[in-house]
């Protein structure tokens, strides 16, 4: 991936840029809630096609952010640029930057890897190992040097009840992650995702391939995961996204339409496209 | 309001159909009105007969339109405009029905004096109100029709005047009472009629609040007028 962009300060400590002041509904009290992302003029090319324009947001710290928008708007592009899994592909460039606690995450100086674990990521179809239950949460603490069986074992608990999973596997740990349902295999990347202690969470359509009672538990799920997390949450489902956000994001055509608190973005929205998408309209 | 039409031409009808039904709600609950002013102005009571024995027609409304606010809530999940188009019409058709309450009420009221020369003294400050607020609901229904906000800001400030009205036939039907005790019975029968159309008023001004919240999406419940 090729990258051009302004790099004279990448440890640029976040300042006024990195709050938001959110006006509560009688427009009397108002709280700063402290940005966990800070995006400043992002582009994104795959080749020669734009796909992220000239992107400027904010993803609020242990908050549910949703990014909404038709099939190929970029939300998922976004997405992956938070921990930089976009690298991985082929011809693609990157301008802007996007600060994750005021640190340029596209610095030199930034190790990829140690991004990823700062910054995990839960994908539409689960993607458990080929393991144990117990190895698949295990995997990222071994790869941190953590090999101290007791240790595993407390994190690993934690993880899975962090997960909502631990009371359903308790008893089977041992045995293959793939013997799972489609939706305790998603809860399970989760925990494995949590179990290394990430200060975001991304979500890409978590729960599409999903029954809606294994939906229902993902959605719950990541209204207890907020309390520790930040996470940002690519979402089709628009109901979903009204019931689990707090905040919401609407792209188009690779450009960030409207972002506003969830309730205010689906009630009145700002903008005509808003409209236009979120009550199923023509553009 | 968006104008736009939805992919599901469907859901465009169904929102269309929701619409017309509140007008049509509102055309008759302003039909029976004009109906007791008819009976005010001329005692002929046939009016106010008819208003009497057909309030239930208004509260059949009320509940098919209920009806279909639930259906679209249940199979469209509505948002913005439409969630809001949803929700004020279910709080507009229940101050429509309550309008009709009133309407009846003064209907029966009128219909249990039956004396012509007692509604000619005793209601002639009341019909100059009934025409006030036929006005102002009229002027309402059409607001909704042509998603009006501006309109319908003006109509929910002249309920003052409702207010003023009824100060003035107050007063008015006092000084009856203090002359002559022997019309006690008529003139509470018109001070009835009078808070009925006071009531209206008000419920006319939550209409029209409804339709501020439908097109732009702001909720002026229990504010000033600097505020609003």
């Amino acid at each position: 991936m090729h990258r051009t962009r302004d790099e004279s300060d990448p440890e640029k400590p976040v300042g006024e840029e990195g709050s938001i002041s959110k006006k509560n509904e009688v427009n009397e009290v108002i709280s700063d809630i402290s940005a966990a992302l800070t995006v400043s003029d992002l582009n994104f090319y795959y080749g020669n096609t734009k796909a992220l324009n000239n992107i400027n947001m904010l993803i609020p710290e242990k908050k549910v952010t949703a990014f909404i928008g038709p099939s190929g708007c970029g939300k998922s592009t976004l997405l992956r640029i938070f921990n930089r899994m976009n690298d991985l592909i082929d011809d693609t460039k990157v301008e802007g930057s996007v600060r994750l606690k005021g640190q340029e995450i596209f610095s030199p100086a930034i190790n990829v890897s140690e991004l990823r674990q700062r910054v995990g990521m839960v994908f539409q179809k689960p993607n458990p190992f080929p393991k144990s239950i117990y190895e698949n949460v295990a995997y990222g603490l071994r790869i941190q040097g953590i090999n101290n069986k007791a240790t595993l074992n407390v994190t690993i608990e934690e993880a899975l009840r962090g997960a909502a999973l631990w009371d359903e596997v308790k008893d089977r740990l041992h045995e293959n992650a793939l013997s799972l349902s489609g939706g305790q295999q998603q809860r399970l990347v989760i925990a494995r995702a949590i179990a290394i202690k990430p200060e975001v969470l991304l979500l890409d359509e978590p729960a599409s391939a999903l029954d809606p009672i294994s939906t229902l538990k993902i959605e719950e799920l990541i209204n207890e995961l907020k309390n520790a997390y930040t996470i940002v949450i690519v979402t089709h489902n628009m109901q979903q996204a009204t019931r689990v956000s707090d905040f919401t994001a609407f792209m188009y055509l690779g450009d960030l339409i409207e972002f506003d608190e969830t309730t205010k973005l689906f009630s009145t929205p700002a903008k005509k496209q808003t409209e236009d998408y979120i009550t199923g309209r023509y553009g | 309001m968006n104008s736009s039409t939805h992919i599901s031409q469907q859901y465009d009808n169904e929102l269309e159909g929701l619409r017309s039904k509140v007008l049509s709600m509102g055309g008759l609950v302003e039909g029976h009105l004009s109906k007791v002013i008819e009976t005010l102005s001329s005692c002929d009571f046939e009016g106010a007969e008819e208003v009497a024995s057909s309030d239930y027609k208004v509260n059949a409304l009320e509940v098919e339109i209920d009806h279909i606010c639930s259906t679209i809530l249940l199979t469209r999940a509505p948002a913005a405009s439409d969630l809001r188009l949803v929700l004020s019409v279910f709080k507009t058709i229940n101050d429509l029905e309550r309008i009709g309450d009133e309407t009846e009420k003064i209907a029966k009221l009128v219909l249990n004096l039956r004396k012509p020369e007692a509604i000619n003294i005793y209601f002639a400050g009341i019909l100059t109100m009934a025409r006030t607020v036929r006005t102002m609901l009229r002027d309402s229904l059409d607001a909704f029709a042509r998603t009006d906000s501006e309109a319908a800001l003006k109509i929910a400030e002249s309920d003052k005047e409702v207010d003023d009205g009824l100060d003035v036939v107050m007063r008015q039907l006092i000084t009856f009472t203090l002359e002559d005790s022997k019309v006690i019975s008529s003139v509470l029968d018109a001070i009835l009629a009078a808070r009925a159309l006071e009531r209206i008023g008000d419920h006319n001004r939550n209409i029209c609040e409804n339709i501020i919240y439908l097109v732009e999406g702001i909720d002026i419940r229990n504010t000033t007028p600097e505020q609003q």
